[in-house]
């Protein structure tokens, strides 16, 4: 199914119609890239971790509104190993106006929350991701599967926006729990639950968005261990806000995680705050603060003691072309359970091109 | 010896007058013409991986694509131009004009029509900046002091560019809706003229001005192979 799937829109892709002779004045089709290197070296020099991200965003229209889009991904891991992804592969529909309309099918891009917007290396601000996108939870109580707090990726879906000028509104349903990370080509993944996404924004002023969304689905089905006997779910909730004006960009976002369990429900909760700023033409300066706290298993005593994650990040980018840009910085962890912060120096460049 | 003066002056003045075809040879001529683009030139289809939330309610206008040709004397010696002010709008995330001819010393404002944020900014390195972001009806303008090529974009929408052309003489010009164009006040002998198109490139072409002339020179583009 998912290989058919992937084939049908890939196929979607190459034979979309180019433009015509003499008819509208943009191309049936897009491509970008990015490539990304980024290299992270421990305070006192004890490791060094050297990353990679590639990726294509390749959309063709179909005509009356309807493209497809895919972004296959490629990331070389800490581990040595190569991480290939496809995070979107979808059909879109856009009727643009007064009042907008989106629809779209497939592996869609994440309906909750703010970071999810900023996932390619050149549209995030710092060098480092959110981490309630990627860092997984403490095991919250014996046996159960590791969590994120706001998982980045999701395998198939569907969703519906609506906007006018102030008000935007969307409705999804995704067919596993986005606490939970899946791969197109991972042999192993988690079960399927669906989930069901309710988002409003309000923009009172052009720069200023205020937002929120709940997310409620299944995050464990039942049988998945012997001690879980149903289905449990859980229930995401989030508010964001991003403002921006002139030379400056400001953005947060809150996430809760209400989670049952064997033993009543669990919370998982985490923000982040962060903001860019334009020096010069080519000078800018980025940081973001975030926090997260979850109960975390511990089978020496078998209690459930709450932790913490910390982290800044400060960077300053320089964009040495309209498509290159180099960025340095700091950046600071406590992680789960760890009693001391992880200080990195990083360094990062970033290559995106668009192509068509 | 009052008249025999008078002879002599009429002469004179007679003889530094120069001929007429000495006072064509020395005004300045003109070159007019038509440029045709035959083949379909497409722009940037706007799209995005992660779409923001709102969906902005721009539709994308087409512009005729002779607009975006810049028509110059190839190889004229600096010249000072009186300065200019041209416009480049942002409407309906496009650039319009996506071209535009100044000349060195003029300025290019550039209103935001779209009820979003744009971010106006080049890297090129006659001249670099960066407008920030700033909502509908606001405006920024931009000084250009050395000639050469701006390549103009918006940081949010990366099908948005735009050029600017800086000149240090005042033989340019952009064509008309139809292709039409007239270069004024050309120094009279054998020139090129160059039609320049931001994908399409160079298009030169040779041409005779005479003074107080007009030469026709068209051009299509691009040029069709032999």
């Amino acid at each position: 199914m998912t290989r058919a799937t992937l084939a049908l829109l890939l196929a979607g892709l190459v034979c979309a119609s180019p433009a015509r002779a003499q008819g509208p004045t943009t191309h049936a089709v897009a491509i970008d890239t990015t490539a990304a290197v980024d290299q992270a070296v421990t305070e006192g020099g004890v490791q060094s971790r050297t990353g990679f991200i590639f990726d294509a965003v390749v959309s063709a229209g179909l005509g009356r509104g309807f493209e497809v889009t895919a972004r296959p991904y490629l990331q070389r891991l800490p581990s040595g190993e190569w991480n290939r992804q496809i995070w979107i592969a979808e059909l879109r529909y856009e009727r643009r106006g007064r009042y907008g309309v989106r629809a779209e099918a497939g592996l869609i891009p994440s309906p909750i929350g703010l970071a999810n917007l900023t996932l390619r290396p050149a549209q995030n601000p710092t060098i480092a991701q959110p981490a309630s996108l990627f860092t997984p939870l403490p095991t919250l109580e014996a046996g159960a599967p590791r969590t994120t707090l706001m998982g980045a990726v999701y395998p198939y879906g569907a969703s519906v926006t609506v906007s006018g000028t102030r008000w935007d509104a969307r409705a999804a349903i995704l067919d596993s729990s986005p606490l939970r990370t899946r791969r197109v080509f991972g042999r192993v993944n988690p079960p399927r639950l669906p989930t069901v996404v309710y988002g409003a924004g309000v923009t009172p002023l052009v720069g200023l968005r205020v937002g929120a969304s709940v997310a409620q689905g299944g995050w464990r089905v039942a049988g998945e261990t012997p001690a879980v006997t149903a289905d449990q779910h859980a229930t995401i909730v989030t508010a964001e806000a991003e403002y921006s004006v002139g030379f400056t960009k400001v953005s947060g976002e809150w996430v809760r995680d209400r989670l049952d369990t064997r033993g009543g429900h669990t919370v998982a909760t985490g923000w982040f705050i962060q903001g860019q700023q334009t020096i010069t033409p080519r000078w800018f300066a980025a940081g973001r603060v975030e926090r997260m706290a979850a109960p975390a298993y511990l089978p020496s005593t078998g209690a459930t003691a709450r932790q913490r994650l910390q982290g800044v990040e400060a960077i300053a980018g320089y964009r040495a072309t309209p498509d290159v840009t180099v960025r340095a910085g700091y950046r600071t962890r406590r992680a789960f359970g760890q009693p001391a912060f992880l200080n990195q120096f990083t360094v990062s460049l970033v290559w995106f091109q668009r192509w068509i | 010896m009052r008249v025999c003066a008078l002879a002599v002056a009429l002469v004179a003045a007679a003889l530094a007058l120069p001929s007429g075809s000495r006072v064509a040879a020395q005004q300045p001529g003109v070159v007019r013409g038509r440029v045709v683009i035959d083949i379909p030139v497409p722009s940037r289809r706007p799209t995005s991986a992660y779409p923001t939330r709102t969906i902005t309610p721009a539709t994308l206008a087409s512009a005729s694509e002779v607009r975006h040709v810049v028509i110059f004397l190839k190889g004229a010696t600096a010249q000072a131009a009186p300065p200019v002010r041209r416009e480049i709008r942002q409407h309906n995330e496009q650039f319009i004009p996506r071209v535009v001819a100044v000349s060195v010393g003029s300025e290019v404002t550039f209103p935001n029509d779209d009820p979003f944020y744009h971010n106006v900014f080049s890297l090129s390195r006659i001249r670099s900046f960066n407008l920030g972001r700033y909502p509908k009806g606001q405006t920024r303008t931009v000084k250009f002091d050395k000639p050469g090529i701006v390549k103009v974009f918006c940081d949010i929408h990366s099908h948005m560019t735009a050029t600017v052309r800086v000149f240090d003489h005042p033989w340019f010009t952009v064509p008309d809706e139809n292709g039409n164009f007239e270069l004024s006040g050309l120094p009279p002998g054998a020139r090129e003229v160059t039609a320049w198109h931001e994908r399409l490139g160079d298009t030169t072409l040779p041409v005779r001005v005479e003074g107080g002339r007009a030469a026709t020179v068209d051009f299509v583009l691009p040029v069709p192979a032999q």
